[in-house]
């Protein structure tokens, strides 16, 4: 067994809905982890995006489907044959993906368009994960930033003055204060595309990074509208949340194989699809079989 | 022989399904729940499976019977560095008069002259001094909180309610059509390894397993564990002290102190599983050395004064091996206190059996139903 880790980064805002109502003002809000309230894409969307739905079909025979059976698993009987007898084909599925946590969440910022926020916990838990999983850890120490203070790189475009204006949030810019996690997670996410990253970046405390989670998702309003009177059809207003374009998620997957089943340049994931949403282009190496 | 904690953490969120019927069926559920804890049985099953993935030689008859052997201990619930221990049934969390929680606890109680109860013979009830509301949330404990109050002492715990529940609705998609299909919308309650409700109360948690491994193998480090294979990973721990709630030096110092007349508690850390449901079936049997019995009472006679149970838990599961269900059986759920009053033998030597498990079946001990914990009363 061993581990590949994967990054995602959305091209359009993304809604991975929770399926249930809420009890908000939000009336499809996205889908959160129970214990610190970041948005997170789950594993069995991510699952079912990649597999696409090959090697349902039980009388499916061709290589493709036997593949994808390998590899996503299968359940369900089928009739040999040379008789009527019929034969359980299920297996087990080969490749095992993990939810896609949010790495680094853009905000608008005053200078330089938006910021990559990310957090101590965010990266300390993917650095947890990484060792877990006997993967090379991050080598850049995680600093620890002050409730005021936002951590940047040398190079930074986000600073005005000497503060970073994010929505209606001021940070103290300490410049260069985050360099070298920057530069690191640069390469390691974006690779050639470092240079974009890196003058955005900055660490912000977990609770800075907890209230943007909170309140700096993508919240938009739309209307079902008569077709006759082109008016709003009664109960035709809702409100949608979505994860902002620009975010970047990280996963894992766990196998023996099938990790060349993940070399994807895109894929399209959570609701709304048909008015763009869910669009993420995979970042990263390719990984053969 | 060797033994290590394993050390299990969780890179999904994981489902412990309770055994409830799951089905598309009209009327039934659609929604699978997940418990509190995995059984000890799941952990189990986990643990051997992951040293025999590691050792490489499949699973022959003979190699099923040599890991069907490990004993395993577990599991307990760790939150970050500190070992979580479950709420003892003798002790009633309340609200007092200025808001503020109070704890009632629980003793065996004499009935006057005169009065009785329905009780099995020689039990006694458990006094009540207080008519309150059992306040919830006071799920699990600290270890140095449940260590104080194995003593004997007074202790107002921490709020704890365990590990929370993420509920998440599932659709099976139609390929053709684009849409999801009928009967396939089902929701799953998950249980992350973590704890807390947003950063600033957020803390990692994790499974803890002891176990003997007496050819030195070692577990392989990436492993499927629960409903769903969701994904986990194991860490064996070098110093066994660090990692596991060893006996305390005050309980050993107390226990030495006692002799024939003392009055000894069992708090159950695991559910443990009884010939009787949820009487111990070694309570006749011990001091008589007989063989069979759990580590340290076989020279220690001791008499079932009182009880807290709770609730009666199920465990069943499916036969790998045989291809068919297991049938179901009770357990004693973890908490669950036995008052005991020591006739014969020196009862230090029942601290043998701390955090080892005291079900009567040699399988389900090695399973781990059943770790113990000692007290006095």
């Amino acid at each position: 067994m061993q581990a590949k880790m994967i990054f995602w980064q959305a091209l359009t805002p993304v809604h991975p809905g929770t399926g249930q109502d809420s009890s908000s003002v939000i009336d499809l809000p996205v889908a959160r982890e129970a214990a610190t309230g970041f948005p997170v894409i789950p594993a069995s969307s991510l699952k079912g995006v990649l597999r696409d739905g090959r090697g349902l079909e039980k009388n499916d025979e061709s290589e493709e489907a036997a593949i994808a059976r390998r590899v996503f698993g299968y359940a369900g009987k089928k009739k040999k044959s040379d008789s009527e007898e019929e034969e359980d084909i299920s297996q087990a599925a080969e490749l095992t993906l993990t939810d896609a946590r949010v790495l680094f969440l853009p905000v608008r910022s005053y200078a330089g368009t938006f910021a990559f926020l990310t957090c101590p916990l965010v990266l300390e838990r993917l650095k947890r994960d990484q060792k877990a999983l006997g993967l090379p850890e991050l080598k850049a120490s995680i600093p620890n930033p002050g409730q005021t203070d936002a951590l940047l790189a040398q190079n930074t475009q986000i600073v005005h003055g000497d503060k970073v204006i994010l929505e209606d949030i001021d940070l103290s810019a300490k410049v260069g204060g985050a360099d070298a996690l920057a530069q690191e997670l640069g390469k390691l996410v974006f690779g050639e595309e470092a240079g974009y990253f890196v003058e955005r970046f900055a660490l912000v405390s977990n609770d800075v990074f907890a209230y943007f989670c909170e309140m700096g998702m993508e919240i938009i309003a739309r209307v079902r509208l008569k077709s006759d009177t082109k008016t709003v059809e009664r109960g035709g207003l809702w409100y949608e949340e979505a994860i902002p374009a620009e975010t970047v998620f990280s996963s894992f997957a766990i196998g023996k194989s099938g990790f060349d089943e993940i070399n994807r340049p895109y894929i399209q994931i959570g609701g709304q699809a048909s008015v763009g949403r869910g669009l993420l282009r995979r970042l990263g190496v390719k990984y053969e079989s | 022989m060797p033994e290590r904690v394993l050390e299990i953490h969780a890179l999904s969120p994981l489902l412990f399904r309770d055994g409830r019927p799951f089905s598309a069926a009209d009327g039934t559920e659609t929604a699978a729940r997940s418990l509190n804890l995995p059984l000890p049985s799941t952990v189990a099953g986990f643990v051997r499976t992951q040293v025999g993935l590691a050792e490489g030689k499949g699973f022959s008859q003979e190699q099923l019977q040599n890991l069907h052997g490990l004993q395993v201990c577990g599991p307990l619930l760790a939150r970050g560095d500190e070992v979580l221990l479950p709420a003892p049934r003798d002790a009633v969390v309340y609200g007092g008069a200025d808001g503020s929680p109070q704890v009632m606890k629980l003793t065996p109680f004499s009935p006057p002259d005169g009065a009785g109860c329905d009780l099995p013979d020689g039990l006694l009830p458990l006094q009540v001094t207080q008519d309150v509301k059992p306040e919830s949330g006071y799920n699990f404990w600290p270890a140095h909180e449940m260590e104080r109050w194995l003593l004997g002492e007074t202790v107002i715990p921490q709020k704890i309610s365990g590990l929370p529940t993420e509920t998440r609705v599932h659709v099976g998609m139609d390929h053709e059509k684009g849409k999801a299909q009928e009967g396939q919308l089902f929701s799953v309650a998950y249980r992350p390894l973590e704890m807390g409700k947003n950063p600033q109360t957020y803390q990692p948690a994790s499974l803890r397993v002891r176990l003997s491994l007496p050819n030195g193998q070692t577990p392989a480090p990436i492993g499927h564990l629960g409903g769903e294979r969701r994904p986990v990973a194991v860490e064996v721990k070098p110093s066994l002290s660090d990692y596991w709630f060893d006996c305390p030096e005050a309980i050993k110092k107390r226990f030495a102190e006692l002799g024939k007349g003392a009055r000894v508690r069992l708090v159950l850390a695991t559910p443990a599983l009884f010939e009787q449901g949820w009487k111990p079936g070694w309570v006749e049997k011990s001091g008589t050395g007989e063989l069979h019995l759990p580590r340290g009472l076989a020279r220690v006679r001791l008499r079932l004064v009182s009880a807290a149970v709770g609730r009666r838990e199920p465990v069943s599961g499916w036969n790998l091996r045989q291809n068919q269900p297991k049938r179901v059986r009770w357990m004693a759920p973890a908490g669950s206190v036995y008052f005991f009053e020591v006739e014969d033998g020196n009862p230090a030597d029942l601290l043998e059996s701390w955090l080892r498990p005291v079900s009567d079946s040699e399988q389900d001990r090695k399973d781990g139903f059943g770790l113990a914990l000692w007290g006095v009363w």
